[in-house]
């Protein structure tokens, strides 16, 4: 039997179940539907996640000042956020690094102007990995925000120019430049009304929508391993113990049972991201960095599914062990999130986890592209892949082949 | 020649096998009689090398492990197959034979037992008797020198009966050593060389 033919049957053995294979394909798509309607909308009026950063601002101006007012104040007026100032950069580094904050903001001196001017400016942001997932949130407003705000100045400043050009009185631009300026803030930071939500725009209040989806994905891509789990169980522990399967034989097997389990996570994705992309508005380019961590995790799970189904003898233990690796990584990727004094060791190996990879890449990946973070994660879930597979094999021949 | 010595298999304190002596040469027939919990299955196992005997050793031509298995057919008792494949798909996935000759093979197996009727259909939605016919055929999908079974005809009616004894005539004829077990083998009587009678882990005739 040729390759291609070992694949083709797998995949039919694991869709072969009618019932399981669209069960495990489309609750996801009823569980992100029922999270949409009810969770939701409760995650983003709540209070949202406490973010604490350490904050520098070098550039006197005014304007900067009432923008970081508009940004950071809104979210310590609602809770959301606690910002400290820190009086240079040296302190902002070390109290990111000794864990009392999450992130560290710098704006150096002379932004404004740089602005206006044109020219490039880089504002610096420091975080830690432990809080890895609040801090993505800050970066995305204040990189968004400042974004937004300097190409605004700067269009602002063009237009005062030309005004100069055809003689308007330097007095009636600057009040139009205090006009547009106070415009260009209020437009901004009251963006929510494009979806219906009144008052300022708390991307604090959006950041437990994010994780909460980003969680979403990986639990249901998760829980599709489970027809794999029971399929290999049935299968080593079973089937081939009862005839005489040569080893090339069980290696075909084994690959093709990689391959058919990463195809049916993949549908299960392929079918959750247009749901995703309806909760939450996904802009395109950042789809196109999902594809990769899309394809990994679902070689990752089906991997992790094959191991667990191999390493015991009876289904029944295999079962249970998937629900509690999977149980236990959802709560050390909370408790990591909520708990940043862990023990180092335990930090640590949840910080390794592929679990806690897996929620990382898909909240940064579905809603904003961090790359070094996006690389992290990506290289984490390569060797989780390549240790499971490795186990996953050995174990899978082993017990397939003892007679 | 699959030759054992002095095979003994225990379950706790039950000895289902006791130090069991056999052999089965190419061409001869053999079927191993015995009343339920004999140990007629436990003693196939150890031959077929689908288990591990506690003591005692068993060899194909001079060989043991994997080089031994290759030459083993063994239908178990049990229907050991894939439910969600159908007949054909089953032959193939489980075969040992490659390209056009495993599906060669599948197609003269299909002829052979009858299976033409059911060759694309699912094996969850035969009946028990069809069942039972594919999961020979499946252990015959292969390039082996012994052919083990464990109660064949186990719900098998007497047409299907006589497309096995057909079958099993041919394999014999082409010098492959068969052993099955067996509460009524009337219909395969004709085929065979020896009979051995166990109970209680021990031969008896």
């Amino acid at each position: 039997m040729n390759p291609f033919s070992f694949l083709i049957y797998d995949i039919k053995r694991l869709f072969g179940h009618g019932k399981t294979a669209i069960l495990a394909i489309f609750s996801p798509v009823l569980i992100l539907l029922l999270f949409a309607t009810f969770l939701a909308p409760m995650l983003s009026a709540g209070e949202g996640t406490k973010i604490t950063c350490a904050f520098l601002n070098e550039d006197e101006t005014e304007s900067v000042k009432t923008l970081m007012d508009l940004i950071i104040g809104a979210e310590i007026d609602e809770g959301a956020g606690a910002v400290y100032p820190v009086k240079d950069i040296a302190t902002g580094k070390k109290v990111v690094e000794d864990g009392k904050v999450s992130a560290f903001f710098y704006i150096p001196p002379n932004m404004y102007e740089d602005t206006m001017n044109g020219e490039m400016v880089d504002l610096d942001f420091y975080y830690s990995q432990a809080h890895a997932f609040e801090s993505l949130i800050f970066y995305s407003t204040v990189n968004s925000s400042m974004s937004v705000f300097g190409q605004g100045i700067r269009m602002v400043y063009i237009a005062g120019a030309i005004a100069l050009d055809h003689g308007v009185p330097k007095e009636e631009i600057l009040r139009l430049w205090n006009e547009g300026s106070e415009q260009l803030f209020q437009i901004y930071m009251n963006r929510g009304k494009i979806i219906g939500s009144s008052g300022i725009f708390l991307p604090g209040g959006d950041y437990p929508l994010r994780f909460a989806i980003a969680i979403l994905f990986t639990i249901c891509s998760y829980c599709v391993s489970f027809p794999i789990i029971y399929l290999t169980n049935s299968d080593v522990s079973v089937l081939y113990r009862k005839r005489n399967i040569p080893t090339e034989k069980l290696v075909g097997y084994y690959f093709a049972r990689l391959l058919s389990g990463a195809v049916l996570i993949l549908c299960t994705f392929a079918i959750m991201y247009p749901v995703a992309r309806v909760i939450r508005n996904i802009r395109f380019q950042f789809a196109l960095s999902v594809l990769p961590a899309v394809i990994l995790t679902a070689f990752v799970f089906s991997a992790l599914g094959i191991f667990l189904g191999s390493v015991f003898k009876k289904g029944q233990s295999s079962l249970w062990a998937g629900l509690y690796f999977g149980f236990f990584s959802v709560m050390s990727v909370l408790l990591l999130t909520k708990s940043p004094g862990l023990p180092k060791i335990v930090s640590f190996l949840i910080r390794i986890s592929p679990f806690r990879a897996c929620v990382s890449i898909f909240s940064n990946a579905l809603f904003q592209n961090m790359t070094e973070r996006y690389t992290v994660d990506m290289l984490i879930l390569f060797a989780a892949f390549f240790i499971f597979a490795a186990l996953s094999f050995v174990f899978y021949v082993r017990r397939g082949s003892r007679g | 020649m699959i030759e054992a010595r002095n095979l003994v298999k225990k379950y706790g304190s039950f000895i289902a096998v006791n130090h069991l002596s056999l052999s089965l040469c190419t061409g001869e027939t053999v079927v191993l009689l015995g009343p339920n919990g004999s140990g007629k299955s436990t003693l196939l196992g150890m031959l077929s090398l689908t288990s591990k005997p506690d003591e005692g050793e068993v060899t194909v031509d001079g060989l043991s492990g994997k080089n031994a298995k290759k030459k083993i057919a063994f239908a178990p008792q049990e229907i050991v197959l894939f439910e969600e494949l159908t007949t054909m798909e089953n032959l193939l996935s489980w075969s040992t034979l490659k390209g056009k000759e495993a599906k060669e093979r599948a197609e003269y197996l299909i002829s052979e037992l009858d299976m033409d009727s059911f060759k694309k259909k699912r094996v969850d939605r035969l009946s028990g008797g069809q069942r039972r016919r594919v999961n020979l055929a499946v252990a015959l999908m292969g390039n082996y020198d012994y052919i083990l079974m464990d109660e064949p005809l186990a719900g098998i009616d007497d047409y299907g009966g006589k497309c096995i004894k057909n079958l099993l005539e041919t394999e014999k004829e082409k010098g492959r050593g068969i052993l099955f077990t067996e509460h009524n083998p009337t219909i395969l009587l004709p085929l065979m060389d020896r009979k051995l009678t166990i109970d209680g882990g021990c031969f008896v005739s």
